[in-house]
């Protein structure tokens, strides 16, 4: 599904390239759960967010199901992720303004589903993620555990093929960390893909497969 | 998705709430005071436009260029055969009206005495060019003698609720007039106004002459053309072009007008005359394009001031919305339709706005009409030119005040968004907010500038020395004494009350034009040569002293000079610079040959006519008769008690209803469009003001948000209040002092050209511009030192608490 090949990333300071990610080669088939880990700093997110098609690479090639992202235009790019990928993110990034079933429904909408179908597939999402009672509360009013599980329910509620999750567990507490962890066992045992960037050995404990991030270089791939 | 973009609109409005009010709040003001604005100028620019065809219609006006030295002076009076002999030489005019205009005259039926009647002598054919739609009554009636026809609210004033048609009426105590038509009531946008309409067949049979009653001059030496009397309008056929037109019109007329040179024919669209007529017998004190102009310019100055507020608080807050498009990227949100969401989201507010401003002009004009003295209305719903007016407005305004931040928004990546706090996200914006506070302060200070210097200058024409004493006067137009010993007992009775000081009696009260004199006669002249025109006017002994008016040369009339009462002149400076002189004292002079005397005194200019011109070459005869202005001077004090003497003995003496008028208000009348401008002028800019301060608050309000867990630390590792409200404040006083220096050169040139349009002006001051410089920087201090204190004052552990 996702084939990395010398994906380097670096940013200009001044004369000096930082380089974030050193010649990454990764292979991802679908159906994984795969979870990137390493300390503070070590390139985590970027790379997450090059896999995301967020960010580009500076040097490299990105091969994404059957496209070459690396030659892909910014629009293509767009289309692309908006079919195939949901994203997750460690603050939960809800839209404030808006109510559980509305944020959840926004992605929906961006992909022009109709009306009718809308609706069913935002209740079944609601229903599946035992959030029904909290449908018409702000992310405002939500734990924080509650609001990740809202980002995770829009992250899937259009049906993509790969989730990325940067730290999806930072701001919550073990217990309701645990759940989410669960959670996406379950989501994976259904088929979807999932790549998900933590600190934590127990969060990883629940991947099939672990790669090591440090300074920019791919240390171990197990 | 409407519905979603609209949720997310709404909840946002809401949960800022003192900052959208604020921004609302702003808009509505100024979008309000721009529609009243729009609504005064479509007024002024609506004069005399009901009449059908309005475009076509032409009035021909002299233009005397007697001095060459000075500006032409205008007179709105026609050569008496010119009517008859364009509509026999001319197919293109299809209607000329020929009328004079005989001013108020008294008017009796049965025991009524009214003596504002405002009386027209016209032909039938005026209606071929005026549209003044009969209820009864058509313009035939005007064919015959002794036949009258009068508007709605004369016939209303006269016989209440009975039937005018076929009813006599008593014209002076001169004739009787047979009502034979009434007309609708004269719209109030009309630049003639009159109560009475009576047949020109009327004046012929019974004063045998043919001229149409009104002004008269006559020019030397130049027959029938020689003798200006009446106005003479004309109505072009509609496929005439004006131009061509015009052209042939002049060389027709230099071939039936050889001999005075220095009257030059003017043909002026009707529809021009509210705006641009000036000059000598105009029918009604008419308004001024340039405040026309000025006050466009106003309404687009405030109009810019709210949008800039409004584009600079909807940019500063949405920053706060950057999370939000962040989310909405990633989740599949294109550019385009970003951009959509939040323009779509400010047109819908102003929209909104829309609705609050026209609220505020409902509750508001009232007291503009107050202020202004006019009647405006404003009702969109009934008017589809206001109605598409507003929307337009609302739509442009929404456009402009969306269109930056939702493309600034809609521009960065969504990882830049989502990842924090990257580079550049903040600058750019803050620089364009920046450029608006500047613009917007430049505009307020240019405003307050302008405001002082156009408030120095209508004071001073206002307030001018016009040359003869204004105060505690009142005027009593004295007609109607049956003798004049009935006059000389009434003034006698009034000079015995302890209130009144003085009296004295003139042809016309010295703010009036007098008499015209187009063939004066001097000592030494050439016979050939053209005369300078003189304004005329006769007096009674006391005039010069109970007016004030200072003697420069010679002496005053006098009873030991018997001769004084024949023939004795004196004249102005204006006058001795036309005629050339020197001195004056001794020479010979007449206002026509036949007046021939003696130049006895020399007075000092005083202003006869509008502040606007120059003043005219004037000399005065000393009278007896005919002397039908009578001044009564007063004691301020028991005021009303003064005028109940005054109207009761008036009823002793006279068989006429008693009529006065406070000298002052009078004055202050000819100068109502003045005084308008300075009442819009100030009303303005403290709308201006307060617009920019609002603009201010709101930025100072929406950085101390920003800046609250910034100011929580700063107050934990020990910032006091005072150094924090200068560091918050800084930021825009900077600005403010940066706009005066733009604001300053610009309101100066701009002012001196303003100024230079008049004949009597002020100097430009150096400390108007500091001092506006200085307002304005208080008040943004103030402003945002309110703000800044407010947020300085916060306790830390709360704000960092929540963080
Ligand atoms: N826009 C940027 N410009 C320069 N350096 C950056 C930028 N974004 C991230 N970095 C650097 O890249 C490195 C890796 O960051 P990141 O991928 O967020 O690490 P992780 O998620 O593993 O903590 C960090 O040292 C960070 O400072
Ligand atoms: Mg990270």
């Amino acid at each position: 599904m996702i084939q990395l090949r010398n994906i380097t990333r670096y940013y200009a300071s001044g004369s000096l390239n930082t380089y974030v990610l050193r010649r990454i080669n990764l292979d991802i088939r679908e159906g994984e759960f795969v979870c990137v880990m390493g300390p503070s700093g070590a390139g985590k997110s970027t790379l997450l967010n090059i896999i995301g098609m967020l960010d580009d690479a500076s040097e490299g090639e990105y091969h994404f199901l059957d496209y070459n992202v690396h030659n892909l235009k910014e629009k293509q790019r767009s289309q692309l992720y908006k079919e195939y990928i949901g994203f997750v993110f460690q603050s939960y990034h809800l839209i404030d303004e808006l109510t559980v079933y509305e944020n959840l429904e926004t992605p929906l909408l961006y992909k022009k589903v109709k009306s009718s179908q809308r609706k069913s597939m935002v209740c079944d999402t609601l229903d599946r993620f035992q959030i029904v009672g909290k449908k018409d509360l702000f992310p405002s009013q939500l734990s924080g555990g509650q609001q990740q599980l809202v980002g995770i329910a829009r992250a899937i509620i259009a049906e993509p093929k790969l989730i990325l999750a940067d730290e999806p567990t930072g701001n919550l507490h073990s217990e309701e960390g645990k759940k989410i962890m669960e959670l996406f066992t379950r989501l994976n045992e259904e088929g979807v893909t999932i790549i998900q960037a933590t600190h934590s050995e127990q969060n990883a404990s629940y991947s099939k497969r672990i790669i090591y991030l440090k300074d920019g270089w791919l240390v171990d791939n197990l | 998705m409407i519905k979603n973009y609209f949720k997310v609109a709404l909840r946002n409005l809401i949960r800022h709430k003192s900052f959208s009010l604020i921004n609302i709040a702003g808009l509505a003001v100024g979008m309000a005071l721009c529609l009243m604005i729009l609504v005064y100028i479509r007024y002024e620019l609506s004069y005399d436009r009901f009449h059908k065809d309005a475009d076509d219609i032409y009035r021909v006006i002299l233009e005397n260029n007697f001095f060459e030295h000075s500006d032409s002076l205008f007179l709105n009076i026609a050569p008496l055969p010119l009517a008859e002999a364009m509509k026999e030489d001319f197919p293109e005019i299809s209607a000329v009206a020929q009328f004079g205009d005989e001013g108020q005259s008294l008017i009796r039926y049965q025991d009524k005495a009214l003596f504002d009647n405002r009386v027209f002598y016209v032909e039938p054919s005026f209606f071929d060019v005026f549209s003044f739609p009969f209820l009864a009554g058509n313009p035939e009636v005007l064919e015959k003698p002794y036949r009258a026809v009068i508007t709605r609210k004369t016939a209303q004033k006269i016989f209440g609720d009975d039937n005018p048609i076929g009813k006599s009426v008593r014209y002076g105590s001169v004739f009787d007039l047979e009502i034979s038509g009434i007309l609708d009531d004269i719209p109030i946008n009309s630049h003639m106004n009159f109560d009475f309409l009576v047949s020109m067949e009327t004046r012929r049979d019974y004063w045998h002459e043919n001229v149409t009653g009104g002004g008269m001059i006559s020019l030397r030496g130049v027959g029938d053309w020689g003798i200006l009397s009446g106005k003479t309008y004309f109505k072009l056929r509609k496929d005439c072009d004006f131009n061509a037109f015009e052209k042939k019109f002049q060389s027709w007329i230099d071939g039936k007008y050889t001999e005075v040179k220095f009257m030059k024919f003017i043909l002026q669209p009707m529809t021009d005359i509210h705006l641009q007529g000036r000059g000598g017998f105009e029918l009604e004190n008419n308004s001024d394009l340039r405040y026309v102009i000025f006050v466009s310019v106003m309404a687009l100055l405030i109009l810019v001031i709210s949008i800039f507020n409004y584009m600079n608080l909807s940019t500063a807050r949405s920053t706060s919305r950057m999370k939000e498009v962040g989310v909405r990227k990633i989740l599949g949100a294109k550019r385009f339709g970003l951009i959509r969401q939040f323009l779509g989201e400010s047109i819908f507010l102003t929209l909104f706005t829309l609705l609050l401003s026209v609220a505020l002009v409902e509750l508001g004009l009232p007291y503009f009409n107050d202020l202004v003295g006019i009647e405006l209305d404003f009702n969109p719903l009934a008017d589809v030119y206001q109605m598409s007016v507003l929307i337009g407005l609302a739509l442009v305004v929404g456009l402009l005040a969306g269109v930056y931040p939702a493309l600034f928004i809609s521009s960065y990546k969504a990882l830049d968004i989502m990842s924090g706090n990257p580079v550049g996200v903040n600058r750019k914006p803050s620089f364009f907010r920046n450029g608006l506070v500047l613009s917007q302060n430049v505009i307020a200070i240019g405003l307050i500038i302008c405001t002082a210097v156009v408030y120095q200058q209508l004071t001073f024409i206002g307030g001018k020395d016009k040359g003869y004493e204004t105060k505690n006067i009142i005027a009593v137009p004295a007609r109607g004494f049956r003798m004049s010993k009935d006059l000389s007992s009434f003034t006698e009775k009034l000079l015995n009350h302890p209130g009144i000081l003085d009296i004295t009696r003139s042809l016309t009260y010295p703010f009036e034009e007098g008499g015209g004199a187009t063939h004066i006669w001097y000592e030494g002249m050439n016979a050939s040569d053209p005369t300078p025109f003189f304004v005329w006017t006769k007096v009674d002994y006391n005039f010069l002293d109970f007016y004030n008016i200072e003697l420069l040369e010679g002496r005053n009339f006098s009873r030991d000079f018997p001769s004084d009462s024949k023939n004795a002149y004196l004249l102005n400076e204006a006058a001795l610079k036309a005629l050339g002189w020197e001195t004056a004292v001794g020479k010979n002079f007449g206002i026509c040959e036949r007046d021939k005397g003696k130049v006895i005194g020399v007075i000092k200019d005083f202003h006869f006519n509008s502040l606007h011109e120059s003043v005219q070459p004037l000399a005065v005869k000393l009278s007896s008769n005919e002397l039908y202005s009578m001044s009564i001077k007063v004691e301020p004090d028991n005021l009303s008690n003064t005028l109940e003497y005054i109207r009761n003995t008036w009823k002793e003496c006279s068989v006429v209803p008693f009529n006065y008028f406070m000298f002052e208000d009078r004055i202050a009348e000819m100068y109502r469009s003045e005084q308008n401008l300075k009442t819009i002028f100030t009303y303005t800019t403290i709308i201006a003001l307060f617009l920019a301060c609002l603009g201010l608050l709101g930025l100072a309000s929406y950085t101390a948000e920003r800046r609250t867990r910034e100011i929580g630390i700063r107050k934990v590792f020990g910032a006091t209040v005072t150094s924090l409200s200068l560091m918050l404040s800084r930021q825009y006083t900077k600005w403010v002092l940066l706009a005066n220096m733009v604001a300053w050169p610009l309101a100066y040139y701009g002012m001196n050209r303003w100024l230079e349009t008049y004949s009597y002006r002020i100097q430009l001051s150096w400390y108007i511009f500091v001092l506006s410089g200085a307002v304005a920087l208080l008040i943004a201090v103030l402003t945002v030192a309110f703000q800044s204190i407010k947020s300085a004052l916060t306790n830390p552990v709360e704000v960092l608490r929540h963080e």
